[in-house]
């Protein structure tokens, strides 16, 4: 290690830098605070982000924020997404992903292939419909017996589908979890390992879906669930290595297991996998769930659809229904050297070296000029899966037409599609379909089990929300039925 | 702990003119010369060479012999022809010739050269004495540019080495696999012990270098601003002193409304501050994250309510000058301002001058002569075949300055000023924009008569002189404006050297001879010297974050330093 300390800076230069940092230390944490509230407001109300970002849009597609550029367009967003070498996701997330290098803390290179490829011999090829089955009996388990008529927050019994689905799906079984970071809830039959996943998962989704350093306590919370969640994951994967890998059980985590001798890699993709495979799904479902209730004619077809059990119909609706509130309204992707955007158009900009821009999918998929009668919920709408992950086990066609040997811009006329909530380009969340048919599932299992289920909004969007929040991850979304 | 780094070097420029004794000897003196250059260049003598390696601090020296000029005394006749030994080195200037002089065949070689020399003690004196003879008639340039400035002659080899064992360590990288952070941490493993030492004991930059006005003109402002914080913090003393009935002069006893207005200032700033606190407060219990055990929650907030209250004692001494800055402009801001309409007056009378003695030149201008399109080729073969040896050359040029007291006065002002702005302004890419100039010189000769161009420089001539022409041509235009013969200026400043066919033609005549020229790194170009002291200074940089716990480094700043190497990132 290096003995002296290399900055250039004679000792006065040093007090006054020292002076002048303390100030603007204090101010920045004063200012942050200010700005991660304001940020967490307009997140949290989809109407007043769709307004800002289509006025971002038409008058400042590249809008720059000092060194840092926030842009709108779709065209803009899918070049970002796609440009992996000049856009980098890892950097954004390597410090939150406590378990080590991970595929999203990874940037494409020799290792971010490896990891690729150990997650494409994890996942079964019917992924999708085993999800969706276990997701379907979860929910309706926890929906099962409920009164007549009342009101019910659907996040916790969500949260504990997707505890369901990490048990049988991923092949973590929670029960052994404790914690000294969460709390237990109160209440009869609840078990406290099942409990406690479901908890550090809303803490890590809190983690990963926010900005590094995330604010007023979530990253420090984050950190310590991750701590304890990563331990319990090296645990169990130590453990069915040391039992007979081989004969481990046909789950995502017995198939690492069983196909890594090393187990430091076997524990570090396990948990990385699971927590970015399920934390954000309870999300993504109580953001579409309270665009489709709000919607009287798609709720129509939703119920009918989950009566009839009509999955693709479900899929389809829930989609659009995550267009008017998306999981992820805004992206961050780093810049580490001088590049030009929106080359040859009239919002070409030059982004520097060591700046950050931000994308926004929600503006995007509303962009006039990439989505037919934007403002319209339209349920048919083409699905776009990640092309490099279809496993054709729920029957779509679309964008599995992709070759590697094509040129760019062919290549990018066949990977993008109208719906952005899982990304694009080579960090493309190849879980879309599962998170799909995970979703698809709850709402099914909720329009069968509540009849005439409403969401109660006293005061318009700007100053009231029915979905409250813990950071960014959802804590309650309270729905009244019968 | 952090131990103090080494002190940057002083590089210095020697001129040393000593007339010859005869007219007769110049021949004999410049084929001397000549052939110990000769042998030098081309390896035949490498003990010579060996001998002026050994000279520590040693950046480049060379002896030229120019015409000696009219006799004041006997008009018509001509003084005897000058031998000028100019070289650039590191520390004093005593210590150098003491260094030159004290190395038995460089002084072997001094003898033998300076014997045909007036001012030289007999061959066969003490060194002490021959370095003081010589330094008799060693006088200062008027401009003095030094490309990479407090970087010793040691430390340029240095960090030719250290870059070598850097792309030596990036070489054995092979496939690389993970972080660019883990890439960077195999290659400063891969270096040695001593090489790791190395590199963050770079020694400091100059004030100067590290503060340039050109690339930080903020920090200028941000001077002054400490400046008036300094008079602010003792503003404050004097009102505490005051108030505690201390005996004080009259003049510093601030009055009344000074300590009114500190304690004003100081009450907003709290009020601000409060203010900020309750707000950062608020949206924490709004924000609080939910489900988490009361243990974990306190120890949140401790962590969260340490930080902030850290955060805000360390503003104090920022907050106390911001009250005392109100305080003193309330005591003596009248004054400033006072004094300030003075500096901007004194500004404007200077500008006017400029102006005037501008019109003066450029009325000369119209009737100053201009020296034709016309050459020596036997000169030009003479001078064409002692360049393009190797990566760096050399140029020496004496121009005769125009005569009367105007051209004299202007010429001594702009040299001032370039020499000033050199500093002021450092350009890290280059005097005026040219990258090439690895040191340089303006010196005047003979009380202003002649003016002395000597330069080492990197590439050919050619793309030399047509960079003076493409990117200085303001500043060469207002130094060579005011030599005889020289293309016609406008202005002073304008036109002159963009008669680029012309100017060639005038620098090729007015050049002379390098007849001796040692350089202590031939192979290192200005480029190469950058890129070997930016690798140095970035790995050093990136290394601090290797330490366990250490802040994570930039990705843009790891990129740039794998990028140097073509090592692709994760």
């Amino acid at each position: 290690m290096p003995e002296r300390n290399a900055s250039q800076s004679g000792p006065v230069e040093g007090f006054i830098d020292r002076i002048v940092t303390a100030a603007a230390e204090w101010a920045t944490l004063i200012g942050a605070s200010v700005v991660d509230w304001g940020y967490f407001f307009l997140m949290r109300r989809p109407r007043l982000l769709r307004t800002v970002a289509g006025v971002g849009r038409r008058w400042a597609p590249v809008f720059p924020l000092g060194r840092h550029k926030l842009l709108f367009r779709a065209e803009d967003v899918h070049e970002v997404l796609e440009r992996n070498d000049d856009f980098l996701l890892g950097p954004i997330n390597e410090r939150k992903v406590r378990s080590g290098d991970f595929v999203i803390s990874l940037d494409p290179g020799a290792q971010y292939a490896e990891e690729k490829a150990l997650i494409r011999e994890a996942f079964p090829l019917d992924r999708n419909d085993r999800v969706y089955g276990i997701a379907t009996a979860a929910a309706e388990r926890q929906l099962a017996g409920l009164p007549a008529s009342g009101a019910l927050n659907l996040v916790p019994l969500m949260e504990r589908v997707t505890v369901q689905v990490v048990a049988e799906f991923w092949g973590l079984d929670p029960r052994q979890a404790r914690s000294k970071v969460v709390r237990m809830p109160r209440g009869a039959g609840l078990d406290e390992g099942a409990e406690t996943m479901r908890l550090w998962l809303r803490k890590l989704a809190a983690l990963i879906a926010s900005r590094d350093p995330a604010p007023f306590g979530v990253m420090e919370v984050g950190h310590a669930c991750a701590d304890e969640y990563v331990r319990y994951v090296k645990n169990a994967c130590e453990a069915m290595a040391a039992a007979d890998p081989a004969g481990a059980a046909d789950t995502v985590l017995g198939r690492i297991v069983a196909r890594r001798p090393r187990t430091e890699q076997a524990w570090r993709t396990a948990a990385g996998l699971i927590v970015t495979g399920t934390t954000v799904v309870t999300k993504a479902f109580t953001h579409a769930f309270e665009q489709l209730v709000g919607n009287a004619d798609a709720l129509k077809r939703a119920t009918a659809a989950a009566k009839d059990r009509d999955r693709q119909a479900l899929e389809r609706l829930m989609m659009e229904a995550l267009r008017f509130n998306t999981v992820f309204p805004m992206i961050a992707r780093y810049c580490p050297r001088n590049a030009t955007l929106a080359s040859g158009t009239p919002r070409e900009a030059e982004i520097p070296a060591d700046s950050m821009v931000a994308i926004s999918p929600a503006g995007a998929m509303f962009d006039p000029e990439a989505v037919e009668n934007p403002d319209s919920f339209s349920d048919h709408r083409g699905l776009n899966f990640n092309p490099d992950w279809i496993s054709g086990a729920a029957g779509y066609a679309i964008g599995n037409h992709y070759r590697p040997g094509r040129d760019r811009e062919d290549a990018g006329r066949m990977w993008r599609g109208i719906y952005m909530h899982f990304g694009s380009g080579a960090h493309w969340c190849p879980a879309d379909g599962m998170a799909l048919a995970e979703i698809s599932a709850m709402c099914g299992a909720v329009l069968r089990a509540l009849p005439e289920v409403r969401i109660k909004a006293w005061l318009p969007e700007l100053l009231y929300r029915p979905l409250r929040y813990d950071g960014p991850a959802v804590w309650r979304l309270k729905v009244r039925y019968g | 702990m952090a131990r103090r780094r080494p002190k940057a070097a002083t590089q210095r420029a020697l001129t040393i003119l000593k007339p010859l004794r005869d007219a007769s000897e110049r021949a004999a003196l410049e084929s001397i010369l000549r052939g110990h250059g000769n042998a030098m260049q081309s390896g035949g003598n490498s003990a010579l060479r060996d001998a002026f390696d050994a000279i520590e601090g040693l950046h480049y020296l060379s002896w030229f012999v120019i015409d000696g000029v009219e006799s004041a005394s006997n008009p018509g006749a001509f003084e005897p022809p000058v031998l000028v030994l100019e070289a650039n080195f590191d520390g004093a200037e005593k210590a150098f010739l003491r260094r030159l002089a004290g190395n038995a065949a460089t002084k072997a070689l001094l003898d033998e050269i300076y014997s045909r020399c007036s001012g030289y003690p007999v061959p066969g004196s003490s060194a002490e004495f021959t370095a003081h003879c010589l330094a008799l008639g060693n006088s200062r340039p008027e401009v003095f540019y030094v490309a990479r400035p407090g970087q010793s002659a040691a430390q340029l080899k240095e960090e030719a080495r250290l870059a070598a064992a850097i792309e030596a360590a990036v070489g054995s990288l092979g496939e690389p696999y993970g972080r660019r952070l883990e890439h960077l941490r195999r290659i400063w493993d891969r270096l040695g012990s001593a090489q790791r030492r190395l590199i963050p004991n770079a020694p400091m930059k100059p004030f100067w270098v590290r503060h340039s006005l050109r690339e930080q003109p903020l920090k200028a402002v941000f001077a002054l601003v400490a400046l008036l914080a300094v008079g602010g913090l003792i503003t404050l003393a004097l009102i505490g002193l005051d108030a505690l009935g201390a005996p004080l002069w009259e003049c510093l006893v601030p009055p009344r409304r000074v300590a009114d207005a500190a304690l004003c200032a100081a009450l907003v700033l709290a009020a601000l501050a409060g203010a900020g606190l309750v707000i950062w407060a608020l949206f924490h219990v709004i924000e609080a994250p939910k489900d988490i055990r009361l243990s974990a929650r306190v120890r949140i907030w401790g962590r969260k309510f340490r930080a902030i209250f850290r955060a805000t004692i360390r503003t104090l001494p920022a907050a106390l000058a911001l009250v005392g800055v109100v305080a003193f402009l309330s005591w003596q801001g009248a004054l400033l301002l006072h004094w300030a309409s003075y500096v901007v007056l004194g500004l404007l009378a200077i500008a006017l001058l400029a102006g005037l003695l501008l019109v003066l030149v450029a009325m000369r201008e119209l009737v100053d002569g201009v020296d034709g399109m016309a050459w020596d080729p036997a000169k030009l073969t003479r001078l064409s075949a002692r360049e393009d040896r190797g990566v760096q050359n050399h140029f020496i040029s004496v121009t005769p300055v125009k005569p009367g007291r105007l051209r004299q006065a202007v010429l001594r002002i702009v040299l001032f000023l370039v020499n000033l702005l050199a500093r002021v302004l450092y350009d890290r890419r280059g005097l005026a924009g040219i990258p090439s100039i690895h040191f340089a010189r303006w010196q005047l000769l003979d009380g202003g008569q002649r003016l002395l161009f000597v330069t080492n420089y990197d590439g050919g001539w050619g793309g030399y002189l047509g960079d003076f022409v493409a990117t200085a041509a303001f500043g060469m235009n207002a130094i060579w404006g005011s030599s005889g013969g020289f293309p016609r200026t406008f202005y002073l400043f304008f036109d002159g050297v963009k008669d680029e066919q012309r100017f060639k033609c005038y620098a090729r005549n007015s050049q002379q001879e390098t007849l001796f020229w040692y350089q202590r790194y031939p192979e290192l170009s200005l480029a190469a010297i950058r890129r070997n002291a930016e690798m140095r200074e970035e790995l050093a940089r990136l290394s601090e974050h290797l330490a366990p716990g250490a802040a994570p480094a930039a990705e843009s700043e790891l990129d740039a330093f794998l990028r140097r190497f073509a090592v692709p990132g994760r």
